[in-house]
């Protein structure tokens, strides 16, 4: 067996004076002035900045361009719709009288949206478009069944647009604008009843309102009716699409929201 | 477009479930309410609650109006249900002002009842909900508290849908401005 030589520096020695280099570095640093730098966090890699927000308000013409911008989501859907040629004579004729009414509440809402001083916003709203339509277009791919997928998109769309008048209504400062909002609201749940009825034709009337629980169908489907419920609803609508999952067995599914914060078209958003 | 025959089918009856949903919607309707103090200590201004009072009294009127017809012999369950509805619009408003839910419009009344005095209102049905709608359209702009606000605009949004409902009941189903256009004169607290 070898002999090692004996080392002046044991290891306790290393250990404590390792430590104690350590500490007065620390200090040293903490006892420095005017030291520059950024505050942001720490980053790894190479990243693209993130970009700073503008400052933005939400007053009345912001919430006025954002139903503007919802009626345009309603007709970017019904262009889509439009394109897959599955309506039969009857709903063609229905779902043009809503591109009608919506193309009408667009420009009305350009004049409100004057009215509160704010610029109109003629285009789709970014945030749904993204987050929404796009993920259910593209579930529609291979479909099982066009025809469902694209009534049951049209009833979510148009009770997603009168539950959206119902919520900015409430949050709308100026008193005069409300009435002028609502009126279009109501016309918003008109269409969506007009369309539960086609869907579901055989039960008008929420079995909710009844006491009794409401299900999904059994393909898994919400069923919409034409009188869901005694006050209008502000919660998440629900909407499936698409063929079911080999896999899972599941289909697409999504919720969709009233504008709140993230979806807001504020007043520095262009088209 | 919407056949009323369908919408009769749909409209059997349901007899059993009446007191079950009845005491339902009441209990949403004092739910959404919330625990708000009575009459001039909810803070509410004198035109707000001025306001409400007349609303709730308009919906006291459609109650009456279509227990007129339930009277009459309208059995089927959609009349039942839409006078639950109003019902509830009335506590909310009642639960919200502090107001008690007692006086119905008789003036409303008065001008409708002879129309509901039948099993089949449908067309009295229709124009009422479209004045009901419009007159909370209306409405909405006139009050400053935000809670009325969200209720009547709450009973806009069904309102609406009841007046479409009842288009294609009283056989207008393929008249798409009887299904999407409101063009009744609200009412006035005023008048």
């Amino acid at each position: 067996m070898p002999n090692f030589p004996n080392p002046s520096l044991d290891r306790r020695a290393l250990i404590r004076n390792g430590g104690l280099a350590l500490s007065m570095g620390a200090i040293i640093a903490a006892c420095g002035n005017d030291r520059a730098g950024s505050d942001d966090p720490g980053r790894l890699g190479i990243n693209p900045p993130v970009p700073t927000l503008p400052e933005a308000e939400v007053n009345d013409a912001v919430l006025l361009r954002t139903a503007q911008s919802l009626e345009y989501t309603a007709l970017a859907v019904y262009e889509q719709a439009a394109g897959l040629d599955v309506l039969n004579g009857d709903e063609t004729k229905l779902v043009g009288r809503f591109v009608s009414d919506h193309e009408r509440h667009a420009a009305d809402l350009g004049a409100l949206i004057s009215r509160a001083g704010g610029e109109e916003f003629t285009c789709p709203n970014p945030f749904i478009m993204d987050r929404a339509v796009m993920p259910i277009l593209g579930a529609l791919d291979d479909s099982d069944d066009l025809h469902r997928d694209v009534l049951n998109i049209a009833y979510a769309f148009e009770y997603l647009a009168g539950a959206s008048y119902q919520a900015l209504v409430g949050a709308l400062e100026e008193a005069s604008l409300r009435s002028s909002a609502m009126l279009i609201g109501g016309e918003e749940q008109r269409h969506a009843a007009a369309l539960a009825s086609v869907i579901n034709p055989d039960s008008l009337i929420s079995p909710a309102l009844f006491g009794e629980p409401v299900d999904n169908d059994d393909d898994g489907f919400p069923v919409p009716y034409a009188i869901p419920s005694t006050f209008g609803q502000l919660t998440g609508i629900d909407l499936v699409v698409g063929k079911r999952d080999e896999g899972e067995g599941t289909r697409f599914s999504t919720q969709l929201q009233t504008p709140a914060a993230n979806s807001f078209v504020y007043e520095y958003e262009n088209c | 477009m919407i056949d009323s025959a369908v919408a009769d089918h749909a409209a059997t009856e349901r007899t059993t479930r009446r007191a079950l949903f009845g005491a339902g919607v009441i209990g949403t309707a004092l739910a959404l309410a919330g625990a708000r103090p009575a009459g001039a200590a909810s803070g509410l201004s004198d035109a707000d609650l001025a306001v409400a009072g007349f609303a709730m009294s308009l919906e006291l009127s459609a109650r009456d109006l279509y227990d007129t017809a339930i009277d009459a012999g309208a059995d089927t369950e959609v009349w039942q249900v839409m006078r639950e509805q109003h019902e509830a619009y009335a506590y909310l408003l009642a639960g919200i002002t502090g107001i008690s839910a007692q006086s119905r419009d008789d003036a409303v009344f008065d001008s409708r009842s002879s129309a509901f005095d039948t099993s089949d209102p449908a067309m009295a049905a229709f124009e009422l909900e479209n004045v009901s709608a419009a007159t909370h359209t209306e409405l909405v702009g006139k009050v400053e508290d935000r809670d009325i606000v969200a209720a009547m605009a709450s009973f806009v949004s069904m309102e609406s849908r009841h007046a479409t409902v009842l288009a294609a009941l009283s056989g207008q189903g393929g008249d798409f401005d009887a299904l999407f256009v409101n063009d009744a004169t609200a009412l006035s607290p005023e008048a």
